[in-house]
């Protein structure tokens, strides 16, 4: 039986300029899920539900075994959650946020803390009002994950970041994460960070979870095609997700990428000249594209 | 681990983290509050009556900073995302929220309340002014509590601070109601506090007011489905 960290069931939701209707998503145990999603695609929607913050008008969360948000008390002593909007208390330093966090939390692990000082360069009785942004974030990933939490969740940690911030806080949490009993979602809609962190990748779009696939599986079934159009050439082609015609020229997309399709292809009268992999923020336009 | 139905801990500490985060500000509130009840105690009328000016600016400075700085504050600097990462249900942060500020209000309030009647009954001023005190005191209670509740149930600093111009502004218009009716004006220079029909009805009504807004504010809370 597969053990889920967490199973979300037709969940749906709505809002006067926002409606989520029957999202099902579920992150198997140990997995590392990236939520990719433009602002607005519901992310934070759906960790807010997740987290027993916003109460779905229909559907059935459970989050390590507990029921949300009935259970969200117990469910969040094993959750870290933090977010790009989460803040500390700013006349307060590090030191007594930890103070604070080890007092609510008896597993708070101190050494571990201390290594996560060092490797994100902060001192712990500097005030948060003194630090800059990426620090910041640093800050609040410390404190989550000093907890030690059997299930990670992470709303656009990296947003706001310059890039060498992002690409430190990436690095690390990369490195942090290869713990195999630990669950992640991480939600961005940076692709590239996504792409670093994530076993599982799911695309959400206007409330819709457009895709769940595996990060792999993502890469070799999407591809495009650069072809010549041969005068018998057909106004569609099966397998196909997008045709864009220039001339006698046409780039083809397909999330069907085979050997079988190449031939598909030149049937349908498209001469193939150049096959190309899609990097992952591709394959994510393609797909919301397709679906509004 | 607590359970959903009992997370009195969890309550009591972020109670007592909202303590640590105005220790401080309250400190000095205290102090200032000793030095107007040192004026109010000199017991001259230019003295007790500059006071009790500042007494009452003081009160409102305690309630409007506690309300702003731990409710409104906590939405607008986005602290308030970290505390329900926490084990707590919307609830228990609720009814935590309405615990910190009504202690941190209620005891500084007391505490200067009972000052200024120590220092009515223990120097010359006539004691007649006592109700007077009491009632205007929880005047300023009951518009601490109108505050908070809009606080707690919008955390918009504009809707908060709309709420306590208006109840500040209807404390000048209390102040002068209550001084100009008989059962009041007419006992002021008594040497005893005498606590009539009119002045028993007005505490009563005023307590019921306190009570009535601050269990509507906790049903209201536990209706709400989305928190952030």
């Amino acid at each position: 039986m597969q053990q889920y960290a967490f199973d979300m069931r037709n969940i749906s939701i709505r809002y006067p300029h926002f409606a989520m209707e029957n999202l099902n998503l579920s992150l198997a145990k140990g997995q590392v899920l990236g939520l990719v999603g433009v602002n607005g695609a519901g992310k934070s929607t759906t960790i807010r539900i997740l987290m027993g913050l916003v109460k779905a008008d229909a559907g059935q969360v459970d989050v390590l075994g507990y029921k949300l948000p009935a259970q969200q008390v117990q469910a969040k002593y094993d959750i870290g959650f933090a977010s790009d909007d989460m803040r500390l208390y700013k006349n307060q330093t590090l030191q007594w946020h930890m103070d604070f966090i080890h007092s609510i939390f008896p597993n708070f692990d101190h050494a571990y803390a201390r290594d996560l000082l060092q490797r994100f360069e902060l001192i712990a009785d500097q005030k948060i009002k003194g630090l800059s942004h990426g620090q910041r974030v640093k800050a609040c990933l410390l404190l989550v994950l000093a907890r030690r939490p059997k299930l990670l969740v992470l709303d656009e940690p990296t947003t706001g970041l310059d890039p060498v911030a992002r690409d430190e806080v990436i690095t690390e949490l990369a490195d942090i994460l290869r713990d195999d009993e630990r669950s992640v979602l991480f939600s961005s809609h940076n692709t590239h960070d996504i792409e670093k962190l994530s076993d599982q990748i799911a695309f959400l779009d206007r409330g819709k979870l457009l895709a769940l696939q595996d990060k792999e599986s993502f890469v070799q079934s999407w591809a495009r095609f650069r072809c010549q159009l041969l005068p018998q050439a057909q106004d569609s082609i099966p397998g196909a997700v997008s045709i864009r015609r220039s001339g006698q020229l046409a780039e083809v997309i397909t999330d069907q990428c085979s050997s079988e399709f190449a031939v598909a292809l030149q049937q349908a009268g498209f001469k193939v000249i150049e096959q190309h992999r899609m990097s992952l923020e591709e394959i994510f336009v393609a797909n919301v594209k397709r679906n509004r | 681990m607590p359970n959903t139905l009992n997370n009195t801990l969890m309550i009591k500490r972020l109670i007592v983290k909202d303590w640590q985060l105005m220790k401080k500000s309250l400190a000095a509130y205290m102090i200032g509050g000793v030095v107007i009840i040192g004026m109010m105690g000199m017991a001259t009328p230019l003295m007790f009556n500059s006071g009790a000016i500042m007494m009452i600016t003081l009160m409102i400075v305690i309630g409007s900073r506690s309300a702003v700085e731990l409710v409104v504050n906590e939405k607008k600097d986005q602290t308030l995302a970290f505390m329900m990462s926490l084990p707590v249900t919307a609830e228990d942060y609720a009814l935590a929220k309405l615990g910190a500020n009504l202690a941190l209000f209620l005891v500084p309030w007391l505490l200067l309340v009972l000052g200024m009647l120590l220092v009515i009954v223990s120097t010359p001023v006539t004691n007649g002014v006592i109700p007077l005190v009491v009632l205007v005191s929880l005047f300023i209670l009951l518009s601490y509590c109108c505050y908070l509740a809009t606080a707690l149930l919008t955390y918009s600093e504009g809707y908060t601070i709309t709420v306590m111009i208006i109840t500040n502004l209807l404390l000048n218009g209390f102040i002068l109601w209550i001084i100009r009716m008989p059962a009041v004006h007419q006992t002021l220079e008594a040497s005893t506090a005498s606590w009539n029909s009119t002045t028993l009805a007005l505490l009563a009504a005023g307590t019921a007011l306190v009570a009535g807004i601050l269990m509507l504010t906790a049903y209201l809370q536990k209706r709400k489905t989305s928190f952030l």
